[in-house]
């Protein structure tokens, strides 16, 4: 249960930072007219298609004594981010940023700038106009992002295996530990696992296609 | 003049080639992580003693196990211990025909303490071991890995196993051990003899034999194919043991 309950923890974790970073990226691209807006777009849609092995090397570097992570990580005495909890996350939210993004995109595409330009002619602030219109006509997209990313980030696996060190408790996600029992022959541990996965995957991908549905109904996406 | 001088190479080429493809054949030879090297040091001596080519497929014993189970295509199996080709036998051997002469020890393992510092010649592993700059060390893992399995009885062997447990950084096979190391994501850690053989010897401390169960290396032949045969006859010749030998393995 460890494994289960260290993935949760993971991937609420990774959620929350990525909807809070993903909202002022997803906006500049849904309406800035920045002409170099598609390398912008590329970039961030890389997770989608690298292999998780190469995310996974580039970040084992990126974390380790030569790269900017060792030295983040010699303020407190210490040599890599990699193989600790801190490490998983870093690699989860750049493995999950286009899943988050990109529905957000969408979203903001389709409300468009109109709602918060009447917002602020009638001397509404930034923060109100944000919270009581933009927040609001998203809520359908946020919830579509916020649950792929949570959703994604149940899924990973490569980068995890490359940069994590299978500590119980603290990298110890649970696709590793079904890898490892896989391996090891220890079927009916492995079984139940993958299908509390298979169960939590199916009830929050259901989650997502029942509020799109509804969204469309009202016109919203 | 010159047509005949054509036909005569046409019709030798077509003689060596079809010579080539009765009786040569092609096998895959399934690796445990730590032999690769040594397998592809022993890939040329075999081709070139016998009219046999292999493709070499390496991942870790259990793995290996798991794919061949799933009637993976491989013909030889090398595995790092022999809990998991003794198993696969007592499983597979009625249906593909396999007598216990399908089994053979065909090297020893040794383990080794690999560091990114450098160690003092006279010190004991333990003294070494409680130098404050090894924050975190490498081993693959007991559960799947003999190379693992080795390393954690060292380090309760010398006493370190309960300070160290939870600093202990897993490999899924003895090769990702190294490469922790290798990158330097951790300190040291502990691997296989082959896997240093040559690295800067002032990094490699080599294991107390006493101090860990055998590690003995058993192969399994999948099928009674000639070439499968061959290359089992091969691994206990005078050459393919030098060579074994040569990458840091006992013999059998």
């Amino acid at each position: 249960m460890d494994a289960l309950l260290l993935t949760l923890k993971l991937a609420f974790f990774s959620t929350a930072i990525l909807v809070i970073i993903a909202t002022p990226i997803a906006w500049f691209l849904a309406h800035s007219r920045f002409k170099g807006k598609f390398l912008v777009e590329a970039i961030i849609a890389l997770p989608l298609v690298l292999p998780p092995t190469v995310l996974g090397f580039y970040l084992l570097i990126a974390l380790g004594p030569d790269g900017p992570g060792g030295f983040i990580a010699q303020l407190w005495g210490d040599r890599t981010l990699a193989f600790s909890f801190t490490g998983l996350l870093i690699g989860s939210i750049i493995y999950s940023l286009p899943f988050v993004v990109q529905p957000l995109q969408n979203g903001f595409s389709l409300i468009g700038k109109k709602p918060l330009e009447v917002a602020y002619t009638l001397n509404a602030s930034f923060n109100d106009a944000w919270r009581t219109i933009i927040f609001p006509l998203a809520k359908p997209a946020y919830i579509s992002a916020a649950t792929l990313g949570f959703a994604h980030t149940l899924g990973e696996f490569g980068v995890v295996l490359m940069i994590g060190g299978n500590i119980p408790g603290e990298t110890q996600v649970i696709s590793i530990k079904i890898f490892e029992q896989v391996e090891a022959l220890q079927y009916s541990e492995a079984h139940m696992l993958s299908a509390i996965l298979l169960g939590l995957s199916f009830i929050m991908l259901t989650a997502i296609y029942a509020t799109r549905k509804s969204a469309n109904k009202t016109g919203m996406l | 003049m010159m047509n005949r001088k054509l036909i005569t190479f046409l019709v030798a080429s077509v003689i060596s080639l079809s010579a080539q493809f009765s009786h040569g054949e092609n096998i895959n030879v399934a690796v445990a992580a730590n032999f690769k090297q040594t397998l592809q040091a022993l890939k040329a001596p075999f081709e070139d003693s016998t009219p046999h080519t292999i493709n070499i497929i390496s991942a870790s014993t259990g793995q290996l196990v798991q794919q061949i189970s799933q009637h993976a295509p491989f013909d030889v199996f090398l595995a790092a211990n022999t809990a998991h080709p003794q198993l696969l036998w007592q499983h597979i051997h009625e249906e593909r025909q396999l007598g216990l002469d399908a089994l053979a020890v065909y090297a020893k393992g040794r383990l080794v303490f690999y560091s990114n510092f450098s160690l003092a010649p006279n010190a004991l592993l333990s003294e070494l071991l409680n130098d404050k700059r090894y924050l975190r060390l490498s081993i693959a893992n007991p559960k799947l890995a003999p190379y693992g399995e080795a390393a954690q009885q060292t380090l309760k062997c010398v006493g370190l196993y309960d300070s160290w447990h939870s600093k202990l950084i897993i490999g899924q096979n003895v090769a990702q051990a190294f490469q922790f190391i290798d990158s330097k994501s951790v300190d040291g850690g502990f691997v296989a003899l082959s896997q240093v053989i040559d690295k800067d010897q002032q990094r490699v401390r080599i294991i107390d034999e006493t101090c860990y169960s055998d590690i003995n290396q058993m192969a399994l032949r999948l099928n009674n194919q000639a070439a499968s045969i061959a290359f089992m006859t091969f691994l206990q010749s005078t050459t393919a043991r030098r060579i074994i030998a040569q990458n840091g393995y006992r013999l059998p």
